[in-house]
């Protein structure tokens, strides 16, 4: 058992991001509300001065558009003309309850800064806030921005860099932690039963 | 082409740590650090003869030898390699060096520009140590060569890349880290995962303790404060966990010299670690020969040699910079007071011991230094008196449940000294504050968590390396107690971290947009460079505002073009103006003054980085296209023609 602890750990580990996967391109083309395009209009820009229709300047470093959606937001996908040297994405599952507080923190799984696609892992998403950039006085035009849009089946299995370690280290971790149990299991409670056999006998 | 080339030093490395794991008996969780310090070393000092790159060719040569004496005997090497911590460190090592060379991470810090990073830039491009290669200014480079050493064995092939020097000292921590599983056995693998993993986690645990806004430097820098805690780790792990100390005690030297070589503040770091393993030598340790001398002769000898290994290498350094620089290292500390060292330390002990009426600015910086060490949190697990009192709880329980009474009189021995040691060492980071710095830096302990948290670093991780040993060798009636504080102090990290730093700002996945700037810099670097190509003229500096930030950025990415002086930071107004804002940063200085400095200096190039009206309200004539080129925020390149500034291009 010892010995096949940590294969089997990894095996859970991959047989799980495999369901996960497959389940969440499931639910999301059962669930996932209509595609829809989103208008510049329809975001709050926090820390940018609007100077055209689709074109901002960013006017600290961490300019942010904030976008309050009337239906669930599953995925977002955005492209922008200029700009982008930010790209995280923070969501919030009810408008009302948004304190910004960076806790829920997406990264594009792609180094692509310009064509930014995100698929949200949690369910009754309303609210998203959009770190599109980085750089004070920087320019960021926007092409388009979408949400719930259909991504491929291939995208659901897309690893960043960082869950690559954590699907490294998180299972040795865990096994090391459940043979340290074994281990305090094998020394008192089977040399106490042991003993109790033995003085029966 | 510059990964494979990276891959090829760690190769080197690894050949190096494997030949020294079969040929001296050394577990292989500690091979690899041995190896790294020998690579360090071994520079060093053809660094300091002036043949830095025959030094790297012969460590290459050393290392194909290694390999192929592995190869030969492959057998051994099967059965001795596998190891946590060597498994560990190979694969951090190569999971970073891929990474990086995707990613490529650049040096962000001032400190990084204006010596850390630069000076392993010149190495490379020179072909020559750091102290005599020319920059173009002023440079006083009299800081220790390991950690440059080490930077530039990273980049020895190829093209130099900011991000295969931080490559290159990360592999040095996976070093130390893989190290500190040195006592275990293979098949108690699962007994060194929590070890490696806060020994991992430790430059984040102990370098961060807010929330920060921005990707951390941890693990993607060249600065040296990390990489000295670890280093003294390094030494304390590999000497407590060796097993035949006889045989391996030129390890422990080696580690000691380049714990000496990675900065000058860590020179007091080994000595306490010196003082610590002479001590353990001759009071503890059963039974230690010198070849074939054995008793207590054996034993003084083993503590000379070590004792006297930091006091060579550190002496060694004073004697080359006396030679090279003319420049006697051990006279004067420089700072406000201008005292030598020993100057130094009598003045304030007599001043801390009431010997003498200590002067207002040792009351006020020893008070707040006493009063930071039970209030400032610097470290994720609280303040430093909460760390004394973690470390002296791991060396209580070390003691407790070890059924070796050596190992348990080793572990009080170290609680003592190791305090002792961190009392002086406070102590003396204190004097430093007092004597050494400016009042307005001492005022506030400027950088106080920078200059104290490599002790603690290097004292947490010795406490755990021996809780280690003494996991391994545990009463029965205590099974499994020792691995409880280990498991309690990786979560208490785990989730401390957790919450301080979010996603996309640690090395492994942080978001390339914020080093944007610097790869902006970097563009306009190779533009210059794409206008001057070779000239020995220098390039005068004119970055309006700036508070000398950019010009170490642009003095480092020129290279090998030189940048000049430029005043610190070229900040120009005519004596006349009127600063607004009062900004410290402007230089008062007339334009028949600037033309005939720009003479005086061999400058053949002006390059405007950022222009404002005080520049072209008073400089503008001076320029053929009056500043017209720059006027709205653009970068530009001017050559110096007679008393004229020729336009030459627009920099983007």
């Amino acid at each position: 058992m010892r010995k096949y602890l940590l294969p089997l750990i990894y095996v859970v580990f991959a047989v799980f991001y495999l369901i996960s996967g497959v389940f969440n391109f499931a639910y999301d083309r059962i669930k996932m509300p209509e595609e829809q395009k989103i208008e510049v209009s329809q975001l709050y820009a926090e820390n940018m001065k609007q100077i055209d229709d689709n074109t901002f300047v960013a006017t600290t470093n961490d300019p942010q558009f904030i976008f309050i959606s009337n239906v669930e937001i599953h995925t977002l996908k955005y492209t922008l003309k200029q700009g982008g040297t930010g790209s995280k994405a923070l969501y919030y599952k009810n408008a009302k309850d948004i304190d910004w507080s960076p806790n829920k923190i997406l990264l594009p799984k792609a180094k692509e800064i310009k064509n930014v696609k995100y698929i949200i892992p949690e369910n009754n998403v309303t609210s998203v806030r959009l770190d599109i950039s980085g750089t004070f006085t920087e320019i960021i035009e926007i092409e388009e921005i979408v949400i719930n849009y259909r991504p491929k089946f291939v995208e659901y299995f897309y690893i960043s860099s960082m869950d690559f370690a954590k699907f490294i280290v998180i299972p040795i971790v865990i096994s090391s932690i459940l043979l340290y149990f074994f281990d305090l299991y094998e020394h008192y409670f089977k040399k106490l039963k042991n003993y109790k056999y033995k003085t029966t006998e | 082409m510059t990964f494979f080339f990276t891959l090829l030093t760690f190769i080197a490395i690894i050949g190096i740590s494997i030949f020294i794991s079969i040929k001296f008996d050394i577990s292989s969780s500690l091979s690899p650090f041995i190896s790294v310090c020998f690579e360090v070393m071994l520079l060093s000092v053809f660094g300091c003869i002036g043949l830095v790159r025959l030094g790297g060719y012969i460590y290459y040569i050393l290392a194909l030898f290694a390999i192929i004496y592995s190869i030969i005997n492959y057998k051994d090497v099967l059965k001795k390699i596998i190891s946590p911590g060597f498994l560990f460190f190979t694969g951090a090592s190569l999971f970073v060096i891929t990474l990086f060379s995707f990613k490529q991470p650049m040096f962000v810090v001032w400190d990084e520009f204006s010596f850390w990073g630069t000076s392993i830039k010149l190495v490379k491009l020179t072909g020559e140590m750091y102290t005599t290669a020319p920059i173009g200014w002023a440079w006083v480079a009299t800081q220790k060569p390991g950690l440059i050493m080490n930077g530039y064995m990273f980049e020895f092939f190829g093209k130099y890349q900011e991000w295969r020097a931080c490559a290159g000292m990360d592999v040095l921590l996976f070093s130390v880290v893989s190290a500190t599983a040195g006592a275990f056995e293979n098949k108690n693998w699962h007994k060194s995962i929590p070890f490696i993993s806060v020994a991992f986690l430790t430059p984040f645990a102990f370098s961060l303790y807010n929330t920060i806004y921005s990707p951390s430097t941890v693990y993607m820098s060249v600065m040296a404060d990390i990489p000295m805690g670890m280093l003294f780790a390094g030494v304390l792990c590999i000497y407590f966990a060796l097993k035949n100390k006889s045989s391996s005690m030129w390890a422990v030297c080696l580690a000691l010299m380049t714990l000496t070589f990675t900065k000058d503040t860590a020179f007091p770091l080994a000595m306490i670690a010196a003082g610590i393993i002479c001590v353990d030598i001759i009071f503890i340790e059963k039974q230690i020969n010198f070849f074939k001398i054995d008793g207590i002769k054996a034993k003084i000898i083993n503590s000379i040699i070590v004792f006297a290994s930091p006091l060579v290498a550190f002496f060694s350094w004073t004697a080359y910079l006396g030679s090279v620089l003319k420049i006697d290292a051990t006279s004067n500390v420089g700072g406000s007071e201008q005292m030598g060292m020993i100057e130094m330390l009598i003045t304030g002990l007599k001043q801390l011991l009431g010997l003498m009426q200590p002067s207002e600015k040792f009351v006020q910086v020893m008070g707040k230094m006493y009063s930071s060490y039970f209030d400032i949190n610097l470290t994720v697990l609280g303040s430093g008196f909460k760390i004394t009192i973690i470390v002296i709880a791991i060396l209580f329980i070390s003691f407790i449940i070890s059924k070796d009474i050596r190992h348990k009189i080793r572990c009080a021995v170290f609680a003592v000294l190791s305090s002792v040691g961190f009392l002086a060492n406070y102590i003396f980071i204190g004097f430093c504050f007092v004597f050494v710095f400016k009042e307005t830096e001492s005022a506030n302990l400027m950088s106080y968590e920078r200059y104290v948290y490599p002790y603690y670093i290097g004292w947490f991780l010795a406490a755990l390396v021996l809780l280690s040993i003494s996991i391994v060798s545990e009463k029965r009636r205590l099974y499994g107690v020792g691995r409880l504080p280990i498991y309690v102090i990786l979560l208490i990290i785990v989730l401390r971290l957790n919450n301080i730093v979010y996603p996309g700002f640690s090395f492994i996945d942080f978001q390339e947009g914020f080093l944007d700037g610097r790869k902006i810099q970097e563009q306009k670097s190779q533009a210059i460079a794409e206008y001057v190509g070779n000239t020995d003229e220098k390039i005068f500096f004119i970055g309006q505002g700036d508070d000398g930030n950019r010009w170490f950025k642009y003095s480092s990415q020129l290279l090998p073009l030189q940048l000049e002086y430029s005043f610190g930071g070229g900040t120009l107004c005519l004596p006349s103006a009127e600063i607004q804002d009062d900004s410290p940063y402007y230089i008062k200085i007339t334009p028949d003054e600037l033309l005939d400095y720009l003479e005086e200096n061999n400058c053949g190039y002006v390059f405007v980085e950022l222009s404002d009206n005080f520049l072209s309200d008073g400089f503008g004539h001076l320029f053929s296209d009056n500043l017209e080129n720059c006027k709205d925020g653009q970068s530009c390149l001017y050559k110096i023609v007679d008393d004229k500034f020729e336009f030459v291009g627009e920099v983007e």
